[in-house]
């Protein structure tokens, strides 16, 4: 039997079967969208945005400037950036500075990364 | 069986049967493939060169062949077209730069060199965001391809003339790369199937390289079924790429069906639902897709998946490191050859440190254990958003500085597992949804089957975008 199973914190609302799943009903509000089905109803908050508005969000969300950190980081790559290019760069720089702190966490010994070239043929 | 639809309708796997039972030649299908390309990719453009004679050479060789009882399989007569980053020996392969405005190679890619093996008709070659990256941009050698489904939008990319050939009829494949989702994106944005193989299946010999340990290659096609013709002629191994592993290819067209009877999905709701582009369309669409999916026979589960900001960290991370070293020299000696948005996101791989490359692999490992040793040891394949916003506007975009959001193919290029992009529907804007199927490692096959059954019972791949508009335009 098909099952549908669609999660919900902290429990499950679990559909059994294809009558179940035939009996989902979408209903769409202005900022919600409520799944009714016989026997269950929740609520599913979402963020009603368009694609510029999303993209300001973002950008205002991000800490402030780290220029200087960019600048000293370009020089010792030996970039010089065109004047007419430096700010689209520096932008592009802060995009993905800002981005590097999820790169840090503790980490098992088994995401070492040693093996990322082999001794062993391949064709062996 | 007389022939009684267009010949840019029929899928490669109805034009391969009507050319072997001798209701249709290679030449004619060529043909009609110039034709519409004659007339609409004035206004389309996604094409930055066609090889008209050596297609019509091509068709006349495989006609031939098909008289004299030569079948070198399914590719044989059908059309196709390469990406411009895909090195063909003797055609001019520009990556959509100037810096290679005139460049041209000695030797086919890998992928070129099955694909004429196998009969298959080289049309020409597609644009693409220049070196797989910078786009849709106005400052480069051609101009960016649009989307046929209206052509004030661009395409997705950086696979852009890809998506926009197979959507025009122009072609039924177009081969593709993918290093954050660059097959997968155009696809969901064009309304067409979109595979990124695992990483290894399909070799990258002679394709310019945008990050080594990102790269992928594969076939944008207007059915799921196409796009295992595809694979089934282009994977397997090369050891004259580095990445490419010595993995058996299965037959891919023979598990697929109308049901998902005893197959286990995972539906990664939760991965994108607080994501700031999740819109209600587009949860509604992909939440129908589970739906449908679970009509057809299989349990769908709603899983976790770790955080996307993780694997965009570390795809963004290993991405433009790799990128970097690759252009480093040219970024440094002739930065203005590069077109604007190439430029801004090619150098500012000179942000991360060795620290944060090393970082990054470390990330990935664990990722990659999370995804496969621990959702994909349960379920046999993940149901996930692809593009969580329809096809911009040409006008949305600054002039100066490229931004994209709510595009969440990159993690699967971090993992390395096969991705099969499928359309879920159209927005009131009119513009193809997507999302994409993910399988466990050189699992392509389950990608198949469930693509195929789902686009069997929504019949997506019966709307084409209307032509008529584009044509007076061109």
């Amino acid at each position: 039997m098909a099952v549908l199973r669609l999660l919900r914190s902290p429990g499950h609302l679990t559909l059994h079967g294809r009558q179940a799943v035939a009996g989902i009903s979408f209903a769409q509000k202005r900022s919600s969208m409520i799944i009714i089905s016989s026997s269950n109803i929740c609520i599913f908050k979402y963020q009603e945005v368009d694609y510029r508005t999303a993209l300001a969000t973002r950008e205002t969300t991000m800490s402030d400037a780290l220029d200087e950190e960019i600048e000293t980081r370009f020089k010792l790559a030996g970039i010089t950036l065109p004047s007419e290019r430096k700010a689209q760069a520096m932008n592009a720089a802060r995009t993905i500075l800002k981005t590097l702190h999820w790169l840090r966490g503790p980490r098992t010994a088994a995401a070492e990364p040693s093996n990322v070239f082999s001794l062993a043929s391949k064709e062996s | 069986m007389a022939i009684t639809r267009p010949l840019h309708e029929l899928s490669v796997a109805e034009a391969g049967k009507a050319m072997r039972a001798g209701e249709l030649t290679s030449l004619a299908l060529t043909q009609h493939s110039l034709s519409r390309i004659a007339t609409y990719d004035g206004e389309i453009h996604a094409f930055v060169l066609v090889t008209a004679e050596r297609a019509l050479s091509d068709a006349a060789k495989a006609d031939k062949d098909f008289a004299a009882g030569i079948d070198k399989g399914p590719m044989q007569g059908i059309p196709y077209a390469l990406k411009d980053i895909y090195g063909t020996a003797g055609i001019r392969t520009t990556c959509h730069s100037n810096l290679f405005r005139d460049h041209v190679p000695t030797a086919d890619c890998a992928v070129e060199e099955k694909l004429a093996a196998g009969g298959g008709v080289l049309m020409g070659k597609v644009g693409t965001f220049e070196f797989a990256i910078g786009g849709p941009s106005f400052d480069l050698p051609f101009p960016p391809a649009r989307n046929p489904w209206n052509t004030a939008h661009f395409t997705g990319g950086s696979s852009s003339g890809s998506g926009a050939a197979v959507a025009a009829g122009m072609v039924r494949i177009a081969m593709g790369s993918d290093t954050g989702g660059s097959i997968r994106w155009p696809a969901a944005l064009c309304g067409t199937v979109g595979l990124k193989p695992t990483y290894g299946r399909v070799s990258r010999r002679g394709v310019f390289p945008l990050s080594y340990t990102l790269d992928h290659c594969g076939p944008l096609s207007w059915t799921v079924e196409d796009s295992a013709i595809n694979l089934q002629v282009i994977a397997g191994y090369d050891p004259q790429d580095p990445a490419s592993a010595n993995v058996p290819v299965p037959d891919y067209l023979g598990a697929m069906g109308p049901d998902l009877s005893g197959v286990k999905i995972g539906y990664t709701r939760s991965f994108f639902i607080n994501n700031p582009f999740a819109t209600a369309e587009i949860t509604a669409a992909l939440d129908a897709a589970a739906q449908q999916m679970a009509a057809l026979g299989a349990t769908v589960d709603e899983v976790e998946m770790p955080a996307f900001e993780y694997f965009d960290a570390a795809q963004r991370a290993i991405m433009f490191s790799e990128a970097y070293a690759i252009h480093e020299a040219d970024l440094k000696s002739r930065p203005m050859a590069y077109g604007n948005y190439a430029y801004q996101h090619l150098v500012s791989g000179a942000m991360t440190s060795g620290a944060d490359l090393v970082q990054a692999f470390r990330l990935r490992a664990e990722l990659t254990r999370a995804v496969n040793g621990g959702l994909l040891s349960t379920y046999d394949s993940l149901l996930a958003p692809n593009s969580l916003v329809t096809a911009a506007s040409f006008e949305d975009f600054d002039s100066t500085f490229a931004r994209f959001g709510g595009v969440m193919t990159g993690p699967f290029n971090v993992t390395g597992n096969p991705s099969l992009a499928v359309p879920i529907g159209f927005a009131k804007n009119g513009l193809p949804l997507g999302a994409q199927i993910v399988g466990r490692p050189f699992d392509e096959a389950m990608l198949f089957r469930i693509g195929a059954a789902y686009e069997a019972a929504t019949k997506l791949n019966q709307q084409w975008p209307s032509m008529t508009a584009i044509a007076n335009a061109a």
